[in-house]
């Protein structure tokens, strides 16, 4: 049950954006996956991949990102079912243990089924090794149960739903976010928190996000009356308001959060305007900034006098900044020669064709090339 | 802080491990990264909670990241209910490891952990100007890690 029950197979760079130097790197750990088992673990990757891509901000800041994947194959597969747990589902917790790499277990605590997670310092270090500049790890533990947790890293099963629990923890250990829910502490009574989506300042010119509060929200947006639980009332502002909601970093009264929901305060939801400020602030420095331009004629072509035609030029980088110009190699005077516009497909996640339209505005064949210029790809 | 040049990122890499609110340094290192973006606006603001400091001779912070709930003592727990309350169970006895980037630059001297000082331990001194605060842990940056029985 430790890294004597494993082998780390390889690495692979599944989203490459640039040099780690400057991009933010996610690295994507396999525990609890056989050696035959480890395309399930590229699968199982992929969607995790997929689900972070369609998580915004990541989306608009997919620029910024490398994420690599490490193959770790185990001796068995799964995770322990610890024993000692009563609210697994039935015919869990039957003390069957698996010898696994990272030796992932449910109920790590002894006392809370959902609670899976390993050994946080092997998998820490294993990607370093792999990826020395690393920012974030997320384990993968092949099983089905629903279950994960955070720290220096996140753990998350394969169930479809655990990937919300991994973002979560990226939103603490990558970005510095609190939680924005009450659990045992009733009332806060201390100063402004570091965590930038909790304030006690009810002020609505001076609090933290004063600026995304509109003038007709009122402030505080919903106070708790009891401050021994979660206040279950319903939004009294539209969903997505950013105004002031009681409840925080454990706490029922005394902080509040942004938004009514947020992935901070509860999974499935998206991060609320403050927090996904927080994350773009962090990794908008990781995107490509201007380099020299790269430049080079894509395609020449001759048009027949007032003929329009359609060309078209696959998997460019996504990232890539590309700036087109369409001339005319043939001297057209006076009055212009040509119009052209450029239609844009996101093909993939990673790749972009450009669809470029060209008409011959001229009684005369015309000879034409489509130039680019990319301006910022590292 | 030096301005942002393309393939000279540099960063230094701080592993803490920490019992209970004792906190040793477990390691250092170099890298070639980006360290996140400096804080230290917000954390003038802010009253409570924990940061890393890069410090310069004087003893004057140069770099501030907020860093959330670096000694953790509980661990969080989830329900796969869309919406469903998340809650946290305590560690029986707490422990972990967290680490710290910061930029590698110049007149960086001292990487601090600055927290509650009620988690001070030995190494805990108030921090003026900042009730509230203390410096939980400091290290020379090229220092290496304390030795370990």
């Amino acid at each position: 049950m430790s890294a004597a029950d494993g082998v780390i197979v390889g690495t692979t760079k599944l989203v490459d954006h640039g040099p780690d130097s400057a991009r933010w790197n996610l690295v994507l750990l396999a525990e609890g996956y056989q050696q035959a088992e480890l395309p399930k673990f590229h699968a199982d990757a992929d969607a995790f991949v997929t689900r972070l891509f369609s998580t915004s901000p990541y989306t608009e800041l997919w620029c910024a990102l490398n994420i690599y994947r490490v193959d770790v194959a185990s001796t068995d597969s799964g995770a322990d079912d610890t024993a000692g747990c009563t609210d697994g589902p039935p015919g869990t917790g039957t003390g069957a243990t698996v010898n696994t790499y990272f030796d992932a277990r449910f109920c790590f605590d002894g006392s809370t089924r959902r609670l899976l997670a390993g050994d946080q310092d092997l998998a820490n270090d294993t990607a370093k090794a792999q990826v020395p500049a690393k920012n974030a790890v997320v384990v993968i533990v092949n099983t089905a149960e629903y279950g994960g947790s955070g720290g220096l890293v996140a753990w998350a099963s394969t169930n479809a739903q655990s990937g919300e629990i991994a973002l979560h923890e990226l939103g603490h250990s990558a970005f510095s976010l609190g939680d924005e829910y009450g659990d045992i502490y009733n009332t806060y009574a201390g100063g402004e928190p570091d965590e930038l989506n909790l304030t006690v300042d009810t002020n609505r010119a001076t609090t933290r996000w004063a600026s995304l509060i509109r003038a007709g929200t009122p402030v505080p947006t919903l106070t708790n009356p009891d401050c021994t639980t979660e206040n279950p009332a319903p939004s009294p502002v539209p969903a997505g308001t950013v105004g002031l909601f009681e409840g925080g970093n454990r706490y029922h009264c005394g902080l509040f959060h942004a938004e009514y929901a947020c992935r901070m305060r509860a999974l499935g939801n998206a991060f609320c305007a403050v927090c996904t400020d927080r994350i773009r602030a962090t990794l908008r420095q990781h995107l490509p900034v201007a380099s020299v331009p790269v430049r080079g004629t894509q395609f020449t072509g001759t048009l027949a006098p007032r003929q329009t035609h359609q060309w078209f030029t696959h998997d460019w980088p996504a990232c890539w900044h590309v700036i087109w110009t369409v001339g005319t190699t043939t001297p057209v005077t006076p009055g212009p020669g040509i119009a052209w516009h450029v239609r844009v497909e996101r093909a993939t996640r990673e790749t972009i064709t450009y669809w470029i339209e060209i008409t011959n505005l001229t009684a005369t064949s015309l000879d034409i090339e489509a130039r680019y210029a990319v301006a910022a790809k590292d | 802080m030096s301005e942002r040049t393309r393939g000279e990122n540099r960063a230094w890499r701080l592993t803490f491990d920490y019992v209970g609110d004792q906190i040793t340094l477990a390691g250092q290192e170099q890298v070639a990264m980006l360290a996140p973006p400096d804080d230290s606006e917000h954390v003038q603001r802010a009253q409570t909670g924990y940061h890393v400091e890069l410090r310069d001779d004087a003893g004057r912070p140069i770099y501030q990241r907020i860093l959330h709930a670096p000694l953790a003592d509980s661990y969080e727990v989830f329900s796969p209910e869309p919406g469903a309350p998340i809650r946290r169970v305590p560690m029986e006895h707490p422990h972990g490891r967290f680490e710290a980037i910061v930029p590698d630059v110049e007149g960086g001297q001292t990487v601090a952990l600055v927290g509650p000082p009620g988690r001070a331990g030995r190494a805990g001194r108030s921090e003026r100007g900042a009730p509230g605060r203390a410096t939980l842990i400091e290290v020379r940056l090229g220092q290496p890690p304390e030795a370990r029985s």
